[in-house]
């Protein structure tokens, strides 16, 4: 890798990553890197500074909390893929981020620092109702996932915030995460993350949530409102897929066509639903 | 001991797996340079000027060469920069790191001109002109022909008219591009990733005017080519030069993305036609042309569209052809040889037709196939071509039987019952391999063990082990006596390298027959030595009761008792050969979204003499997968104005591990021989040539099983989302 002339900071502690990132507009915080450095070698951001976060072992957790988790920023994909305990659809989207070799390093707050419209994580987050807690020169700020993303590449973060938890208020009872890719290894050109409630045959409540659909991941607030309240059944299915495929706003690119992302974030949808259901 | 036909595990791979390969990259040289390349950010441009002045003035820049530096630095020809990626200038600096900032920092201003992306709109009249000295785009174009195709089309039951497209694939070698260059006054030696280094030396040699004597080429480990190694860049003559004239090492390694814009692409081959046969199934003409998307330079272009004309009849019975083969100038990067090169584009064209017939007819695809092939070799193909021997015919019957093909079929039916959407899909192929002279030499050392210098330079065949199971069976001599050496100039003076399935056939035959003239020069000698006639074996002459060893004759000549030349050099002028067989895919489908991936890669081969099963299956594996791929993954996407939009592996899928089907690969029972020594025909391209067109056969099948419909394929790649229209309106 040849990037652009850089300064380097490894932060020892988090205020001092603060500190770093808060003197320079500029300065980027670097995690696992499965992001920063291929567009570093690519030479397609020049940052001033990276601050690098890497060392700070005190984000790197994964626990119970009440009846949901907290999980450090620089949880790693591999290990939530080992995470054995409730909220079983982390581990369920880890396995399906990259490869092996980006699992093992690229962390979870750095995935959503980054917020590429076709990752993963952001759709699992949104889904489980997620917080996210970023730390800034004024203290913690909790930003809820739902306005966490507010754009391609574009968060709600300040200057000088870093991502150190995220924080699930409950781990739903069933719940999948599934996404459509070319081939191992790819972006989603649809995925799709629910959260299922389910009382006396009935879907009590809902949270769907896509990726690669659109300018950035997205509730799919019309298709929980399809099949909320509703029996489970084979119809109930197919109308979750064509709610999602109407709601949702995809664009072109390379990869797919919108017209082709909306069709798959129906088929994503109706297969995780499908998946919570155990259907 | 015997090692022909024998599974050796490869004796060239200790360094590899114990990781001490060395690559370009690896080599470092005292006092060596960086050197690197602007490239065009058009795809079409006049080049008004090179400003470098900022960049020489950078820390760290040792020089910069432009267009106006002269020959080799002939940047922009005609003034113009004709790709997306074209070089416009050199820079050398002291480290990689000052190099990648000064690159940033040379000035061009660039008159964008129209591009021109597509092949069929280039021909057109108006188009804007790749090469205006030529006053069109058309770059070349030749008729081959033979029988009259216009009245067998006229006098067929029915004709058939369309296009059929192999799209551009990016040949992606693990290792880049790169070379390394340094001149000590006496020497130019150059390090190059490359499949041929004695084409290297020539071509340096040739542009610098130097003495070929001054020149060597080593190729160290080389991380594949797939044909992308086989052109000598403009980048590996430049690299010289600037070794030359700054009188320091010079390096250049080209980054994954660079790659993707200066190496060759593959495949970029179409099939504009009517074909015309009878109720019965019979293919009576084909008249059409075969059309290279040849790029910006027509290195070759010409010759794939050529190569892929003249074996389209394959071994089919129709004399009643009528194809230009037509090379046309686009604003690309330029074609050149991929894994087959013209024959898997041949055979993807000729096999889409047989199940046209098949559709059109009503009959089976196989039973098409059978009623249109030549029972056997030799044959003479109307275009020009002599297939030395095999049982088409025969074969292809065993070979549908050996892969279980319809036992596959009427599995796919009962999963389908299932739920499940499989799809089959089988070819008939027939291919050229082997081609010039190959070189080797070899030695006989002292104590009985021999060394092989060979002018083919393998780069992950295994092609050594071959070599030096040859060579010790000629010798009867253990294999752990012959050393094989290769990809250096000062070891064989001459050779073409590795391409075209010819290393084993060509220099396999090279080293054969140098180890045989080699040991009746040495039985001479232990003639004398015994004083008389001796028998030869295992490494022993006898004569009488006297007897003396290889070794013992070597020591002799050394100490003087004896005359004898102690290496013997073959040159071998190789002709082509033509091995064929049947290749089976099954893909799976998921019909709600288009998605299939390859499950099962069978074949059923007649490559000829056997020399090693384990390198086979291995040529195999992967020659299969780069033709599935091609229908199934790797798709190259340029925009109007020639930009790539797929330029790197975040957008361009190479397949891994977790998309290779199952593979199944089995040799025919009884080979036919080539009429060379070792009686091979090559294997490295087979798969590829085989299973392009079975694998989308294979994902027609399985769009017609899920839909019902008579869906047609005609376009490598099939994207999902192009299947799942086609499954869902």
């Amino acid at each position: 890798m040849i990037p652009p002339p850089f300064d380097y900071v490894r932060a020892s502690s988090i205020d001092e990553a603060v500190k770093a990132l808060s003197e320079d507009p500029n300065a980027k915080v670097l995690a696992g890197g499965q992001s920063l450095i291929p567009l570093l070698k690519l030479r397609a951001v020049a940052p001033s500074k990276l601050v690098d976060i890497g060392r700070l072992k005190e984000l790197r957790y994964v626990r119970q909390a009440g009846d949901g988790l907290a999980i450090g920023a620089l949880a790693t994909h591999a290990e939530l893929e080992r995470w054995s305990g409730p909220c079983g659809v982390l581990p369920e989207a880890a396995r399906q981020i990259g490869d092996p070799q980006i699992r093992s390093v690229g962390t979870i707050g750095g995935s959503l620092a980054h917020a590429d419209p076709a990752a993963d994580w952001p759709a699992v987050v949104l889904a489980l109702d997620a917080v996210v807690k970023a730390r800034g020169p004024s203290g913690v700020r909790e930003i809820p996932a739902e306005e966490f993303f507010q754009g391609p590449y574009s968060t709600a973060l300040q200057q000088g915030e870093i991502v150190v938890e995220i924080s699930i208020p409950r781990c739903p009872p069933k719940a999948s995460y599934v996404k459509i890719a070319r081939a191992y290894n790819d972006f989603a050109i649809a995925g799709v993350a629910a959260a299922v409630w389910v009382k006396d045959g009935a879907v009590e409540d809902v949270r769907l949530a896509a990726t690669g659909v659109g300018l950035k991941p997205v509730r799919l607030k019309k298709a929980e409102e399809a099949v909320r309240g509703r029996k489970i059944s084979g119809d109930l299915l197919t109308e979750v897929a064509e709610a999602a495929s109407k709601e949702v706003e995809p664009v072109s690119d390379v990869r797919a066509s919108a017209e082709y992302r909306r069709a798959m974030a129906g088929v994503a949808a109706r297969r995780a639903v499908r998946r919570a259901l155990g259907l | 001991m015997r090692y022909v036909g024998k599974p050796l595990p490869r004796l060239e791979d200790y360094h590899l797996l114990y990781g001490q390969a060395r690559y370009v990259d690896d080599i470092e040289l005292p006092g060596m340079l960086y050197a690197g390349f602007v490239r065009s950010p058009y795809a079409h441009a006049r080049v008004r000027r090179v400003d470098a002045s900022e960049a020489l003035s950078m820390p760290g820049v040792v020089a910069v060469f432009t267009p106006q530096s002269g020959k080799p630095f002939d940047f922009a020809p005609g003034g113009k920069v004709r790709y997306q990626g074209e070089a416009v200038a050199m820079v050398v600096a002291v480290d990689r790191y000052a190099l990648y900032d000064a690159l940033e920092k040379v000035y061009v201003d660039y008159e964008p001109l129209p591009a021109v992306v597509d092949p069929v709109k280039a021909m057109e009249p108006g188009a804007p002109l790749v090469d205006e000295s030529l006053g069109t785009n058309v770059s070349r174009r030749e008729k081959y022909a033979s029988g009259d195709a216009e009245r067998a089309l006229a006098s067929s039951d029915k004709v058939v008219e369309e296009e059929l497209v192999t799209n551009r694939v990016v040949p992606s070698a693990m290792e880049p591009h790169g070379v390394l260059a340094s001149h000590d006054g006496k020497t130019l030696l150059i390090y190059d990733s490359t499949q041929k280094p004695h084409i290297v030396r020539r071509e340096v040699a040739r542009s610098l005017d130097v003495p070929l004597a001054a020149v060597r080429v080593i190729q160290p480990d080389v991380g594949g080519g797939f044909g992308s190694k086989i052109q000598v860049y403009p980048e590996e003559v430049r690299v010289a030069a600037a070794a030359m004239a700054l009188r320091r090492p010079v390096k250049w390694i080209a980054t994954r993305s660079e790659d993707f814009k200066m190496t060759t692409y593959g495949r970029g081959l179409m099939l504009r036609y009517k074909a015309g046969f009878t109720r019965d199934g019979v293919l009576k003409a084909i008249k059409g042309e075969v059309i290279a998307d040849a790029g910006a330079y027509d290195w070759f272009g010409f010759d794939l569209a050529a190569t892929a004309a003249t074996m389209l009849p394959a071994a089919y019975k129709v004399r009643d052809l009528d194809i230009d083969a037509v090379s046309v100038l686009t604003n690309k990067p330029p074609l050149g040889p991929y894994r087959g090169a013209g024959r898997p584009e041949a055979t993807f064209f000729i096999e889409r037709i047989m199940d046209l017939i098949a559709d059109e007819t009503g009959l089976d695809p196989v039973e098409v196939r059978r009623r249109n092939l030549v029972p056997a070799g030799p044959y003479d193909n109307p275009l020009g071509l002599h297939y030395d021997s095999g049982e088409y015919l025969a074969t292809f019957e065993r070979g549908i039987a050996a892969t279980g093909y319809y036992d596959l079929v009427r599995n796919a039916e009962a999963e389908k019952a299932r739920g499940r959407v499989l799809g089959v899909g089988m070819s008939f192929y027939i291919e050229i391999t082997t081609y010039g002279h190959e070189v080797a030499i070899v030695r006989a050392e002292r104590d009985g063990s021999f060394t092989v210098a060979v002018g083919i330079a393998p780069h992950g065949q295994g092609d050594a082990t071959g070599i030096a199971q040859l060579v010790a069976d000629e010798l009867q001599v253990p294999i752990e006596r012959v050393r094989v050496v290769w990809g250096d100039t000062d070891a064989v003076p001459d050779g073409i390298g590795t391409d075209g399935s010819r290393s084993i056939t060509a220099g396999g035959s090279a080293a054969l027959l140098a180890a045989r003239r080699l040991l009746e020069e040495l039985k001479k000698a232990a003639e004398e030595l015994l004083g008389g006639p001796a028998t030869y074996s295992d490494g022993t002459f006898k004569s009488g009761d006297k007897s003396v060893t290889i070794g013992e004759v070597v020591e002799a000549v050394y100490r003087g008792k004896v005359r004898a030349q102690l290496e013997a050099m073959e040159v071998y002028k190789a002709r082509a050969t033509f091995p064929y067989g049947v290749g089976v895919v099954v893909v799976e489908l998921d019909p709600e979204t288009g998605l299939a991936r390859p499950l099962l890669y069978r074949s059923y081969d007649d490559i000829g003499v056997v020399v090693n099963p384990l390198l086979v299956e291995g040529q195999i594996h992967g020659g299969a997968l780069q033709g599935i791929s091609q229908v199934l993954y790797e798709q190259v996407v340029y925009d109007q104005d020639g930009n790539l939009a797929t330029p790197n592996f975040a957008f361009y899928h190479v397949p891994k591990a977790t998309e290779a089907p199952r593979y199944e690969p089995r040799l025919a029972e009884t080979p036919h021989r080539s009429d060379h020594p070792t009686g091979t025909k090559g294997v490295g391209e087979a798969p590829t040539v085989a299973s392009a067109a079975a694998a989308i056969k294979a994902l027609e099948d399985a769009i017609r099983r899920a839909t019902g419909k008579r869906v047609r394929l005609r376009s490598t790649p099939v994207t999902p989302e192009e299947v799942y229209r086609l499954i869902h309106g």
